[in-house]
This record gives C-alpha cells, structure tokens and sequence, in this order.
C-alpha cells in the first residue's frame, strides 16, 4: 500500500480493529511517520470512546416467563444436549479464539500508534476501585516516565492505558480492560512483548516492543505483584528493575 | 419457562442491547422496552443460532425490527431526536471537568445526527459489532458499513465542531488538522 491509499475508511477500520495484522501495521509506522495521519487517528479514537458515554448505567433484568416451547421426548432431549454441549464447546473455542484475534489486533495497533497529549491533566477516567485506582504505578527506578492516560473503547469496552517512555527509545504501555475479555497472549505478533493477567474484576495487559525479553519479564512481574500488592513497587522490586535497565540493551522499537 | 443455558447466553448482552437502544431512542424507558421485548423474542425463539458471532447479530437485529416495527406506528424512525429529548443529567457517571464538558458535546452532537448515523456508531461503537456482524444486522455488504461508519464519524466530528461553534460548550482534546476525512 501507499500513502495515498490512506482513506477515511481505511482509518475508521484501524481504530475499530478491522484491519489485518499486516495492514495494521503499515498503517501505523505510516502514523509514526506523519503527524497529520497519527492526528487523524488520535480524533477518531477519541470519537469512538465518547460514544458510549452517552448511554446511562442502567442493570437491565431478564423478563422471568414466556411462553412454554414444545417439549420432545426425553431421549431426544438427551442426544440433543449430548450433541448441542458438543458443538457448543467447539463453537465456543472458535468463537473466542476469533474474539481474542480481534482483541489482540485492537489492543497491538493501539500501542504501536503512539501519541500522548503532554500537558494532559490526572484523568479521573480510571477506575476508582480495584487495583487500577493506583496508576500510574511509579517506574521511575525502571527509567520508565509516565506520559499519560487514554481511554479507548472497543467492542463495547472501555480501555484505559497507561503509557510509560524510557530514556532509550522504550515505549511500555499498560492496558486496563474488563475482567473476562477473552484475549490470549499467542493472538499478539511475536515482535511485541506481552503479559498479560486478571485481579478480581480487572484485566491487565503490558506490552513493549523492542525491549530485552528478560528485562520485560521482570517489569511485567514487578508490575503485576504491584497491582495485586495494592501499593507501589517495593524496594525490591525497584532495585531489579534498576539493575535489569543497567544491564539490558537500549529498546530496538 | 426457557433454559437457563439460553438465559445466562443472553443476560451476558444485556448491556450492549441496551445501550444500542438508548443510543437510537435517547429514552431510558424505551430503551428499557426495547431489550425486554428483545429477550422475549430470543428466549421464546426455536431456531437460535449457535455461533456466538451469528447469536450476536441476531439479537441486535431482533431489537432493531422490533424497535421499526414500533417506530412505523409513531413515525419515530424518520424524525431526529431534539435536543429537548436529551436529558442532560440523569443517571451519567461524574469525570473530570473537561470529561464532563466532552461527553455532553458529543451528546448533543450525537443526537443532532440522522438516524442511520447514530444507528451505525451505535452499533459499532456501543453495541461492540465487528463490520462482519454489522454487515448481518443491516442486511448491506461489510464494504458499506466500512462507508457508513466512516460517514457517521465525519459527521459527527462535524456536528462536534458545529456545537462548540455556538459558544454552548468546549470540545478540548480534538486535535485540529487538515483533512477531507474528518
């Protein structure tokens, strides 16, 4: 693809996660290229966040009774389970396999295109509860600087990430996103790094290109014992993550 | 009575059906009728898909005809929502300031927009469709919803713009640029 190919359609489908992996990822190094194209993402994106905003919280309650449907014989009934629980099973992996492609699709695209507003203010957009109300978590000691918030939404969900830079090119970001989402670390293309884990009503996922596998490993799990921790990273968790910056190679992003 | 299996598939939609209807009716208690209506239908339903992706399509269609269906009796589907409708307070989370000023632009914005506008950002953006199950929803090819959605974002991005000209409220973190897109 070139330049020129970059259409509003093509756009909206990037921020909505429609995009294969591939194009995905040419469109966003021609983000990282050209401020106006990385601009017209960052509007959309905000677009798409603002609109679920406008539907009130509401708990919506099943009605108890309809009307009865006709009752086969019990034998049929039992090769109809047998056989629906079958098929339903192997549907079900599909189904969440395809969910969590597409999630993983959303989320890589999201983190490759990156752009902060620097003068943002604290959003008050996090949860309030759960281990997120801590974010930003400090990794000063990691030399990672905390650059800001976003709150996305996709397929229905609102996403908050939590993006951090480093002094050598490193880009981090941690997404905050419902318990529950069906998302597996293998959907992700293998040049990024991800962990990614659930407490309580919370899911977590960092991610960072171009980092030493080992140092990512280790901030992952200074992160997450953080998170669950409900408090700051401890002393020790800090001097690892000094030392891993010290003797880890400068990111490759 | 239904099976709970039925049940527990269709409560874990509840909220996206009800937000698809709200964004359409910009009425908690139609939207409210909407969804019951909706479940009534599905639960009462002998041939339900079993793939999720098809479950899911087929249940915003189910809300979407029966919502035409009570819109060809009251005209509501030809009209646009005034902003008289739009009830500025009620039952919305408190953010930041700015948050606040934004999501209420976007509000106005939004109910400014033609029907077939809010139904497809409603649909993509509240409801959480891919394009595949848009495509199914609207009965158009998946290439149309790619258009339609790119429409509706431009012009509500437009309406946006149109209402923080009035002088009514601010719209802070839209970047400014040039471009036909948009």
């Amino acid at each position: 693809m070139q330049g020129t190919d970059i259409t509003p359609e093509l756009l909206n489908a990037y921020v909505d996660g429609e995009l294969s992996r591939d194009e995905a990822a040419w469109l966003a190094r021609a983000a990282a290229r050209d401020p106006a194209i990385a601009a017209r993402i960052a509007t959309l994106r905000e677009l798409k966040a603002a609109v679920p905003a406008l539907v009130p919280e509401r708990r919506i309650a099943l009605p108890s009774r309809v009307r009865t449907r006709v009752t086969p014989g019990f034998a049929a009934v039992a090769a109809g389970l047998l056989l629906l629980i079958a098929t339903g099973m192997l549907h079900l992996y599909l189904q969440s396999e395809s969910e969590s492609a597409r999630w993983a699709r959303f989320l890589q695209s999201h983190h490759e295109a990156w752009a902060f507003a620097r003068d943002a203010k604290p959003a008050r957009f996090l949860p309030t509860s759960g281990p997120a109300r801590l974010l930003p978590l400090d990794l000063e000691s990691a030399r990672l600087t905390f650059v800001g918030h976003q709150k996305v939404s996709f397929a229905g969900k609102t996403v908050v990430r939590t993006g951090y830079e480093g002094t050598r090119g490193c880009r981090v970001s941690l997404y905050v996103y419902p318990g529950g989402t069906v998302l597996d670390e293998s959907a992700f293309s293998q040049t990024l790094l991800v962990r990614k884990w659930e407490i309580g009503q919370q899911g977590f996922a960092l991610m960072a290109d171009g980092m030493a596998k080992v140092r990512f490993e280790g901030l992952a799990r200074a992160v997450e014992k953080a998170l669950r921790a409900g408090s700051q990273p401890d002393p020790g968790s800090r001097q690892r993550l000094a030392q891993a910056r010290r003797t880890s190679p400068p990111c490759q992003a | 009575m239904f099976h709970g299996g039925d049940r527990h598939r269709l409560e874990s939609y509840l909220e996206r059906l009800y937000g698809y209807a709200f964004s359409l009716t910009y009425d908690a208690h139609k939207a409210e009728d909407l969804v019951h209506d909706t479940a009534v239908k599905a639960l009462s339903a002998r041939n339900v898909p079993r793939d999720e992706a098809a479950y899911r399509a087929w249940l915003f269609t189910i809300l979407r005809n029966t919502m035409i269906d009570g819109s060809r009796k009251s005209s509501l589907r030809d009209r646009e929502f005034p902003e008289t409708d739009i009830d500025l307070e009620d039952g919305f989370s408190q953010g930041s300031e700015t948050e606040e000023v934004n999501a209420l632009t976007v509000r106005i914005a939004f109910g400014r927009l033609p029907v077939n506008h809010r139904e497809v950002l409603a649909a993509i953006d509240v409801a959480g469709l891919s394009y595949e199950e848009a495509s199914r929803v609207f009965e158009v090819p998946v290439g149309t919803i790619m258009s339609r959605i790119s429409r509706a974002r431009s012009a509500l991005y437009k309406q946006v713009e149109d209402t923080t000209a009035d002088g009514k409220v601010r719209f802070l973190p839209v970047r400014r640029h040039n471009s036909t897109g948009m």
